[in-house]
């Protein structure tokens, strides 16, 4: 299921942004609002301030005639921006320009209504009202109008800004997250397909070369490689199962030609026999399993110093009797004291196949030479025979798992053989390579030549 | 101690068919075998009876080989000991070597390959510290020298064949299986496509047997080689 929009990371990043947005808003607004209406507001109750202290010279115990003769005086001055009442302890009004209820003491703001008459050009009125010690009430106000003004001036612009911020922020978020989620949406389609068996599928691009494209062509490497990985298994499979079905198909043989014919002196001879197939069939899946270990590099720990020249040396002793016996010669050229870091028994298992190898396709009367020489930090290991060999542009499919080149698979051995040395030396980070002997265009023989380090770079 | 003699050997194994094919595969050579199903009771038995020897599969439930192995040589218990492990595991000999494992066989196996095995591991517990000189016989070899005779007479053996008789004399009465062969004399841990055993088997013969009646190298059919007077 695709994720749904509001869940998507550039909407939940973009709602993050707006609401940053908004609280920085808030405080510049609060700022400006305390900064302007405050300062207008501080002067306007300075100058009521002020008018009052001119009507009540004496403060609260002004007498009373003073009082209504100053407000008297003042109501009837110009300029006409200040407005008074005086109304005493009852309530009646005993000066005034303006007509509201009495207040009670305090600061207030009022605003034109029913009951509140105020100069007609005013639509707000603030202003303060004292006890006096009379009783009587006084009450000056200013206009007002320009303050309640600009302050909803600024809520409104202030509510503009907010409402276009967010607006706009949530819009790009949404869009981001419509157009993240569309390339979200086909990495997951492509993912589907893969799922479901196409294994060719790829994540397109759109070459803007932003992160998702960088995300897509890593994901399209890594499913290269799982398709190629694939194909491997494929291929393996297949030859695992042809090399399996062999054994086990003249296993089935014997069986059978037992069972029809149960004649107790062929019995042991037939279970020998059924125990070699199941053995052969072993042999080859013990040396895939090792194939698959020595692949998998998890022997590198177990490294130490190799005298390669005496582990030579015991290999050419032991292949120059074994090779007599195939009317094969071998002849060892190892210089002295060649020692690696390395694991004495796979590189004993790797020349071992090696010089097998040699010995079974180089074919009788074939001559084998074993070389091995250091230069400066690199020894130079060479197997060649003067055998058949192998064409140059076979040489991949020799090192491949079960690549083995005569189709019949009349030969012995399960194929694994020259893989097998490659991977240990691949585990040795040494060079592994298939190459011609001699001139000879009728026996080019195959020279294998592995280049291992002395002393590790480090 | 008397090979002859049947041996009580503890089989530490969850697989009851492992269990029973060993039990019948060595009960023609009289060994008494006690089989233990998991690691603890394993360990348990092992370490309050007295075995002359203890086979031991790597992967157990409860407890593994190597852990059970490691906490018995850990409590001074040295019986010989035999690994059992599944195939192709290429870090699991040394693995078992170090946890204090004497040998170490790879799953399946021949019965003749462990009855082998367990003959060559009774005899190493019991060996007199290394002699010099070995007999079979009119065979002479001398581990110093580095001189091999028959009968008086000098043999000239190459490195490896001196190797090779001298691990079968040492094994002397005793089958020697070729996978065996391959791991004392060759260090081979894989299971090499030419016949290299068969190979340098046949050189001996014909150094150390040729020209004399009794033939001291033996084949024993499906099993492997002996060395000495014909049984």
């Amino acid at each position: 299921m695709p994720p749904k929009l509001v869940r998507t990371t550039s909407v939940r990043l973009a709602s993050l942004g707006v609401g940053f947005a908004l609280v920085g808003a808030t405080v510049v607004f609060a700022v400006i609002y305390a900064g302007t209406l405050g300062a207008l507001r501080t002067t306007l109750d300075t100058n009521i301030n002020n008018e009052i202290a001119e009507i009540l010279i004496d403060g609260s115990r002004t007498p009373q005639p003073i009082v209504l003769a100053n407000v008297r005086t003042a109501i009837a001055a110009p300029p006409r921006d200040i407005f008074y009442l005086l109304a005493d302890a009852h309530g009646r009004v005993q000066a005034a320009d303006l007509s509201v209820p009495i207040p009670r003491p305090g600061w207030h703001t009022l605003t034109a209504a029913a009951g509140r008459e105020f100069a007609p050009h005013i639509r707000v009125l603030r202003g303060r009202a004292d006890r006096l010690a009379s009783g009587d009430v006084l009450f000056v106000a200013a206009d007002a109008t320009m303050l309640e003004q600009l302050d909803a001036l600024i809520r409104r612009s202030f509510l503009i800004g907010f409402g276009v911020t967010l607006a706009i922020g949530l819009a790009g978020g949404i869009g981001f997250g419509r157009r993240a989620l569309a390339r979200v949406e086909a990495v997951s389609t492509a993912g589907q397909e893969i799922m479901a068996g196409d294994f060719t599928r790829r994540i397109p691009l759109s070459g803007s070369g932003d992160e998702f494209d960088h995300l897509a062509s890593v994901i399209n490497a890594m499913l290269a490689r799982i398709e190629q990985l694939l194909g491997n298994i494929r291929a393996v499979g297949d030859e695992i199962a042809h090399d399996l079905r062999s054994p086990l198909a003249r296993l089935r043989e014997s069986l059978e030609l037992l069972h029809r014919n149960p004649d107790p002196a062929l019995v042991p001879a037939a279970l020998a026999d059924a125990i070699a197939q199941v053995d052969a069939t072993l042999a080859l899946a013990a040396a895939i399993l090792r194939l698959a270990q020595i692949e998998g590099g998890a022997r590198r720990a177990s490294f130490a110093r190799v005298d390669l020249t005496r582990l030579l040396e015991d290999l050419a002793e032991t292949y120059e009797t074994v090779a007599e016996d195939a009317d094969v010669r071998l002849t060892a050229t190892i210089a002295p004291d060649l020692a690696l870091n390395g694991d004495a028994a796979l590189l004993t298992q790797m020349i071992a196949n090696l010089i097998e190898n040699a010995i079974t396709h180089g074919g009788s009367g074939s001559t084998i030479t074993v070389t091995a020489r250091q230069d400066d930090a690199v020894i130079e290991l060479i197997i060649a025979d003067d055998g058949p060999g192998i064409p140059p542009s076979r040489h991949g499919e020799a090192l491949r798992r079960f690549g083995r080149l005569d189709a019949s698979r009349a030969t012995e051995g399960h194929g694994l053989g020259l893989p097998l040395a490659a991977a240990i030396a691949t585990l040795h980070e040494a060079s592994f390579n298939l190459g011609t002997a001699r001139r000879d265009a009728a026996r080019p023989g195959l020279a294998v030549t592995i280049r291992l380090w002395s002393r590790r770079p480090c | 101690m008397d090979p002859k003699r049947g041996l009580r050997i503890l089989l530490i194994e969850d697989d009851p068919r492992t269990a029973d094919l060993v039990r019948a595969g060595l009960a023609p050579e009289g060994h008494e075998i006690a089989v233990a199903g998991d690691g603890r009771t394993g360990l348990l038995r092992a370490g309050s009876e007295a075995w002359d020897m203890i086979i031991v599969d790597r992967m157990l439930p409860g407890l593994d080989g190597l852990g059970l192995l490691r906490m018995l040589r850990g409590a001074g218990i040295t019986t010989p000991a035999l690994f059992l492990t599944a195939l192709g595991g290429v870090d699991d000999r040394v693995d078992g070597l170090r946890a204090g494992g004497d040998d170490y066989l790879v799953k399946p196996f021949a019965i003749a390959e462990l009855s082998a095995r367990i003959a060559a591991l009774i005899r190493r517990g019991a060996a007199k510290p290394a002699t010099t000189v070995l007999r079979v016989a009119d065979l002479v070899l001398d581990r110093l020298s580095r001189e091999v005779s028959r009968a008086g007479q000098r043999i000239a053996l190459k490195p490896r064949e001196f190797s090779l008789l001298e691990y079968m004399m040492r094994h002397a009465g005793q089958v020697v299986t070729r996978t065996m062969l391959l791991e004392a004399v060759w260090d081979f841990h894989f299971d090499p496509q030419t016949s290299v055993v068969e190979s340098h088997i046949s050189r001996l013969r014909g150094k150390i047997d040729r020209g004399f009646e009794r033939e001291l190298v033996q084949t024993v059919r499906g099993a492997g080689y002996r060395l000495g007077d014909a049984a």
